[in-house]
């Protein structure tokens, strides 16, 4: 009696069969709801990129109206070649130099030759014979180190000082597909309104335009929107990111290694690990104040490269260098933390097994802990670096130009980047400036998502491997 | 003090508890068996012969539960001890039946002969000797004492001594034919109880293994023979 | 109760029981317990290993105390009793695995070959090399079955060639029972083994440094009945060669393969703090039929608490 007693009362206080459905019911209801709620807030979420990546790419394609000062086709067709078969861009390097040293002043020429050869060899602006008299003066112009010109600059010349296209009015990518006479009504209307008083309706040619195509990709920047590209944002990008793995991982990686397999835990060491976390957390312009200071102006002679005998190339501290150190010490506290948590996944059945056989700690981390977490420090790598790609505020402040039309060619260079390009082509008002600036948004964008696509095929291939 | 093996320590308990009830059976046996010989009484022998085939089933019934408890329990220490002196027990409290069907056999075989009292005497004593050292090793098995278990020694010798006189008695009982052969029947059953007193007291040595770990044969004193010395 | 009694009461069909006092049941023999010397340290021949007074201390807390055996060569020592009793923690001190754990101490001597491994002069990696190891759980490195046997030697400085070093791996191997199941396959990872066969390998893993003496945590315990069972023959094969000490939870285990065991308690002080001891340490055969100490009876017959 006594055992069945308590039994007995307990029974009583779950429901009965009615009241179990009815609270069936409401607890289902609640449980739908909240999985709704859910799927709103994906909802919500996919909507905004969503909207995102369109706004984007609806600007980066679409009808323009252009005036060419010279049709393409004319020049080629001047130069003796068929315009149905062969394009400007494919003319021979010699023959575009020869069209632009027709058309453009010897003042223009000369500065365009100093900023950067056209022959490694000769000149062709200038009156002295060879580029060592130049060079020799106690400036040396920045064409004596820099990288000649190439294809794809020339021919950036050639669009920018001869055919000279003038966008005069620009439409987006949707309204192009679905109503492209809306556009021409637009353009008319534009007349009509007088805003292209230099031009006739005769001149205007409405064409199609990618503004992200692969010659935009190769075409350094210039001061026309028609005519720039970003390849100098691109290689500035390049060399920063370069510079910031060789740096922030070695480091970042040997640290994690060192917190997690030979620190002994003390109040320093928990000292220093809240403050790696802390430091990730830190503003990226704080970082950019910290790389100026330091990186700039303190350790100038390093960073300028005059230390390992100037270049003059650019005599101060604003350098790919600094730029690159500057974002691998904002990248530093995150592929520790990230290093950190691919080592402390490794079970530590493995390290118990490998220094239960008489390892040394370096030999068990070397041979046993390391390959184990490499898919992990990478994977964590590369999301960091795609993170410090997109930075912008630090570099700013570390002196990344934002006009410049010569590609880096070492750690000690001037330099741009693409969220800087992206930054200031959006200052201006233009809407051609708009819709390179939207072109070289969603460059960045593919580029992340590389990266990114990179990072979970790698963690995809060692975690099958395992 | 909690059991984690109740279970089996309550099947190796039961077991212990059928054994001692057989012992209990055979002292009522030897009882009964010299009573049929000395007092002529058939359907006494009788009743000892039916009462050794339950005997019988018991020893095949133990013999099999102690088989299974082994095979599946795994017995250790104490417990290990307990089963190597419970097997003992069986079979030897087995041939203790078996003796007291010999006597009741010469108490079938001697129906009608005339009895010798002085013989008849000292069978009733050896009887009662033996019957004492029975419950005396029952009550040392119950209460694990090893000293009442080494009282058993001295308790046989008298027996043995009975023994050994009744040969004298039995020519002693004179030129009647009948007279003899009822008196050499009277020397088996003479032995068969002289048996019965050195089986229990190899019972008591039993009990001793069981309390020492040690197993060795008492001497007179009861003092164990071989090793260390048991525990007080 | 009186003979004179039972006879008078004598009945065909009595209950077959002579409880006259039906309370009076029979005693467990544990309340006397049987005396014998050869608690402590009964080696009769000279150790490969041993502790004298070993304490081992996790910060503050006593784990283990004042454990004092020897480990004879080319034996089986089993180290058995409850959980929490710092059987595990002696087996981790004999080859200074404890080391790892930050607030591990121990105090006392434990000693190899009459050497103090503790000694500020000794290297862990050495004593670990000659003392190896096997875990409770198999835990193969993510490498090939060849690469796993040949680690090993390889980072305690294996001089020969290529061939010389699959000669060890074969022999590890075989050694370890497995060389017939893997030779086809030494490149494949060693976590395309069955658990029994992971575990000899982690069996062979530790020999192929050839160390004097393995230590073995419990090694079966998260393997099947037969698996259990063909590395308990390993063990007995490998004796001839190692000395081995084993800690184990199963005692029937102990009772098959060891030549010895030590039986651990957990003490508990008024404190509510919980350390080991060392109750009896004495030849198998003996501890399991006699054991000399209450606590060990009360352990092994399931009488505890």
């Amino acid at each position: 009696m006594t055992v069945d007693a308590p039994e007995r009362e307990l029974q009583e206080l779950f429901p009965t069969e009615v009241e179990y459905r009815d609270l069936l019911d409401r607890r289902t209801r609640r449980a739908r709801l909240f999985q709704a709620g859910c799927m709103l807030a994906l909802t919500i979420a996919v909507v905004a990129l969503a909207t995102l990546l369109y706004t984007i790419i609806n600007d980066s394609f679409g009808l323009v109206a252009v005036v060419n000062e010279r049709e393409p086709a004319d020049i080629v067709a001047e130069l003796g070649y068929d315009p149905a078969t062969v394009a400007l861009i494919d003319v021979p390097y010699d023959r575009l130099v020869g069209l632009l040293e027709a058309t453009v002043g010897t003042g223009v020429g000369r500065r365009l030759e100093r900023e950067q050869r056209f022959y490694p060899d000769r000149l062709v602006f200038e009156p002295q014979p060879s580029w060592d008299e130049v060079c020799s003066s106690e400036e040396p112009v920045p064409g004596c180190t820099a990288t000649p010109r190439d294809q794809a600059n020339i021919y950036a010349l050639v669009q920018e000082r001869v055919v000279q296209p003038d966008i005069v009015a620009t439409y987006d990518l949707v309204p192009s597909l679905l109503d492209a006479e809306g556009f021409e009504a637009q353009v008319a209307a534009g007349f009509e309104a007088g805003r292209f008083e230099d031009y006739t309706p005769e001149q205007i040619r409405i064409e199609w335009r990618a503004w992200f195509n692969p010659t935009f990709l190769m075409t350094p920047s210039s001061a026309t929107p028609e005519t720039a590209g970003i390849r100098t944002a691109i290689l500035g990008s390049a060399w920063l990111v370069a510079i910031t793995i060789l740096f922030a991982v070695p480091v970042g990686v040997g640290a994690a290694i060192y917190l997690v397999e030979y620190a002994k835990p003390s109040r320093l060491n928990d000292f220093i690990q809240t403050n790696i976390y802390n430091l990730a957390g830190v503003p990226s312009i704080i970082y950019g104040m910290l790389g100026l200071a330091i990186l700039v102006r303190v350790l100038e002679p390093f960073t300028s490269g005059s230390v390992f005998g100037g270049t003059g190339a650019s005599d101060n501290g604003r350098t790919v260098l600094s730029a690159g150190l500057t974002l691998g010490l904002l990248t530093l506290p995150v592929v520790i933390i990230s290093a950190q948590e691919a080592l402390k996944a490794v079970p530590n059945s493995l390290r118990q097994a490998a220094m239960g056989l008489g390892a040394t700690r370096w030999q068990m981390v070397r041979s046993q802990i390391l390959p184990v977490a490499l898919p992990g420090i990478l994977t964590g790598t590369i999301l960091a670096v795609a993170r410090a790609i997109g930075e912008t505020a630090p570099l700013i402040l570390v002196g990344a130009a934002s006009f410049i039309t010569v590609d880096p060619t070492g750690p000690f260079s001037k330099f741009t980047a693409l969220p800087i390009q992206i930054f200031q082509w959006t200052s201006f008002p233009q809407e051609e400036f708009q819709r390179i600036a939207a072109a070289a948004s969603l460059a960045l964008l593919i580029l992340l998502l590389v990266l990114n696509a990179g990072a979970v095929i790698l963690r995809n291939r060692y975690a099958r491997k395992a | 003090m909690t059991d984690t093996r109740s279970h089996f320590h309550q099947e190796l308990e039961d077991l212990e508890k059928t054994l001692l009830g057989v012992a209990d059976r055979a002292e009522q046996m030897v009882k009964l068996a010299v009573e049929a010989f000395t007092d002529g009484e058939v359907p006494k022998a009788n009743d000892v012969i039916a009462r050794d085939d339950e005997i019988d089933q018991i020893y095949l019934d133990v013999h099999n539960r102690w088989l299974h408890l082994m095979a599946r329990q795994q017995p250790m220490g104490s417990d290990l001890r307990m089963m190597s002196v419970l097997l003992h027990m069986n079979t030897t409290l087995e041939r203790m039946g078996d003796q007291c069907v010999n006597i009741s056999k010469m108490a079938l075989a001697t129906e009608g002969l005339p009895r010798v009292d002085v013989i008849s005497d000292e069978l009733r004593e050896m009887s009662d000797l033996v019957r004492a050292m029975i419950r005396t090793g029952i009550q040392a098995v119950i209460r694990r004492d090893a000293d009442e278990a080494r009282l058993l020694p001295a308790m046989d010798e008298p027996v043995d001594r009975l023994n050994r006189d009744m040969y004298r008695e039995v020519v002693r009982s004179g030129p009647d034919l009948q007279r003899l052969e009822w008196a050499t029947k009277a020397m088996m059953v003479s032995r068969a109880l002289e048996r019965v007193g050195d089986q229990v007291v190899d019972i008591g040595e039993q009990l001793a293994f069981l309390l020492t770990g040690e197993m060795a044969e008492f001497d007179e004193e009861g003092v164990i023979g071989a090793g260390d010395e048991p525990a007080t | 109760m009186t003979p004179e009694t039972t006879s008078d009461t004598v009945e065909e069909n009595r209950p077959p029981t002579t409880m006259e006092d039906p309370m009076e049941q029979p005693q467990a023999i544990t309340q006397t317990g049987t005396e014998r010397s050869g608690s402590v340290d009964p080696l009769d021949q000279p150790s490969v290993m041993r502790t004298e007074a070993m304490d081992v201390f996790y910060g503050e807390f006593r784990a283990v105390k004042e454990v004092s055996m020897g480990f004879a060569g080319n034996e089986i020592t089993a180290l058995i009793g409850p959980s929490g009793c710092g059987k595990s923690t002696v087996l981790r001190s004999l080859n200074r695995m404890n080391d790892l754990i930050p607030t591990a101490r121990v105090e006392g001597r434990v000693l190899f070959h009459d050497r103090e491994i503790y000694d500020s002069d000794v290297d862990p990696v050495e004593v670990r090399r000659r003392i190896g190891m096997v875990f409770q759980k198999a835990n193969p490195f993510p490498k090939s079955i060849y690469e796993n046997v040949a680690w090993g030697a390889r980072i305690n400085g294996f001089k020969g060639k290529r061939a010389d070093l699959d000669d060890l791996v074969e022999r590890a191997l075989t050694q370890a029972a497995l060389w017939d199941e893997v030779k086809d396959k030494l490149s494949e990872s060693g976590y395309s083994l069955s658990g029994g066969q992971q575990q000899r390998l982690c069996i062979a893993r530790a020999l192929a440094p050839s160390p004097e003496v393995l230590l073995m945590d419990e090694p079966c315990s998260a393997l099947d009945p037969i698996a259990t069972l063909r590395i308990e023959e390993l063990m007995l094969k490998l004796k001839e060669r190692y000395t081995i000490i084993i800690v184990t939870h199963n005692m029937q285990q102990a009772g098959r393969v060891s030549d010895r065991t030590a039986f651990f308690t957990v003490d508990v002080n008024e404190r509510g703090q919980r350390t080991g001891k060392l109750v009896e340490f004495d030849e198998t055969d003996r501890l399991f039929t006699s054991p000399a100490e209450k606590e060990t009876e009360d352990y092994i017959t399931g009488r505890f608490g």
